[in-house]
């Protein structure tokens, strides 16, 4: 079975609409280029097939159940970090473009789009270019117009990579609780506690007590003054 | 400051770049230098409401810096740290009598204050300010804010 797909290229679709996964997956069908090898509706359950499936693209809804596509893309990149990501959301706004690209994505399609512009994405894609709706080109030149110029980024990019529970623990321990207190605090055992700080500590690239403090003062989580 | 009454760019630039955005103005007006940073927001699906809330808390902060602090330096910070989001506002201006300010706050007028207090418990969050005077102010907000 594998010999048919060794040239095709293979694409996992996330969307909590049945009927468009199935309408992509027939689209699909007839591609000599792409092949479909798993749906999910979830992000939960995409960043699982992604992980069992390796795929070689991901087309990824914004507006999913669980979580944003947008941190889908985010998880799924941690995982496998050679697919390629194209978001498809039904809105054209440009902070979704720049999150989606924000968070390693690739190409960015309107839901609105053609069968022909859909296929020219994927093709873009998985020749190593980015590839942005039509629709939305305008504003994103608009924008580099406005905002090429800037020296510097204002959000914290290590600290994006921390999971909601992370960025809990990350707070309490610069706090200055230990991990006993973090433990019943929260309801978890101290090992558990442990291994987040040992994963936090890896994710912000910090080696001690001492910078993990700082780094959170400096992003204003804690106050040293106080 | 009745300009910027909705911000049209935060449906298309999002909370962030808008923010970064009034503090280049208020340079480019006022001289006002402001450091501003945002950490865990990008990962946020926040809804309009909240996204203007917090929006015109920043603006209504660092206009009340503008126009009684005489700083010439001010910080922002927005982070996310689940449960909530977390706004600091600080300054290095003359600072105020906090407990004069709670006093005279309904009296007086100091509608910049009494305004960013009634936004802040609208959301169901907290704001304290603390203040010394000649060497500052400090205005920590936190916000619960739980993705669906």
């Amino acid at each position: 079975m594998k010999s048919n797909l060794i040239d095709k290229k293979t694409i996992l679709l996330v969307d909590d609409h049945t009927l468009f996964r199935k309408g992509l997956r027939v689209l699909l069908k007839e591609s000599p280029i792409f092949v479909v090898v798993g749906e999910a509706g979830t992000v939960c359950e995409a960043s699982k097939k992604a992980h069992e499936l390796k795929p070689d693209l991901v087309l990824m809804d914004i507006a999913l159940p669980d979580r944003s596509g947008i941190e889908g893309a985010r998880i799924i990149l941690s995982q496998v970090p050679s697919v390629k990501v194209v978001v498809i959301s039904m809105y054209s706004k440009l902070d979704f473009v720049i999150k989606a690209l924000q968070a390693g994505g690739v190409g960015y399609l309107v839901k609105d789009t053609t069968p022909d512009m859909l296929l020219e994405a994927l093709t873009t894609v998985i020749r190593g270019h980015y590839y942005f709706d039509h629709t939305i080109l305008d504003e994103i030149v608009q924008f580099l117009l406005e905002h090429g110029q800037e020296e510097k980024s204002i959000s914290d990019e290590k600290y994006e990579r921390l999971t909601p529970r992370e960025q809990e623990i990350m707070r309490l321990v610069a706090q200055g609780l230990s991990t006993k207190q973090i433990a019943s605090k929260l309801f978890i055992s101290p090992k558990t506690v442990e291994n987040h700080r040992t994963k936090i500590m890896e994710k912000l690239q910090l080696d001690n007590l001492i910078s993990l403090v700082k780094y959170a003062a400096k992003l204003g989580i804690i106050d040293i003054q106080s | 400051m009745v300009f910027c009454l909705h911000p049209t760019s935060l449906d298309t630039l999002g909370l962030t770049n808008t923010i970064n955005n009034l503090c280049k103005n208020l340079y480019k007006i006022h001289r006002l230098r402001i450091d501003f940073k945002a950490a865990g927001m990008d990962s946020l699906n926040l809804n309009f409401d909240v996204k203007i809330a917090i929006y015109r808390l920043v603006q209504e902060g660092l206009n009340n810096i503008v126009k009684h602090s005489e700083a010439t330096q001010a910080l922002v910070r927005l982070v996310y740290s689940y449960p909530n989001i977390i706004l600091r506002i600080e300054d290095n201006g003359k600072g105020f009598d906090v407990d004069q300010l709670t006093k005279t706050v309904t009296k007086k007028g100091c509608m910049g204050i009494w305004s960013m207090k009634e936004r802040v418990a609208l959301l169901n969050g907290e704001m304290t300010i603390r203040s010394v005077e000649q060497i500052g102010t400090n205005i920590h907000i936190q916000i619960p804010y739980y993705e669906k």
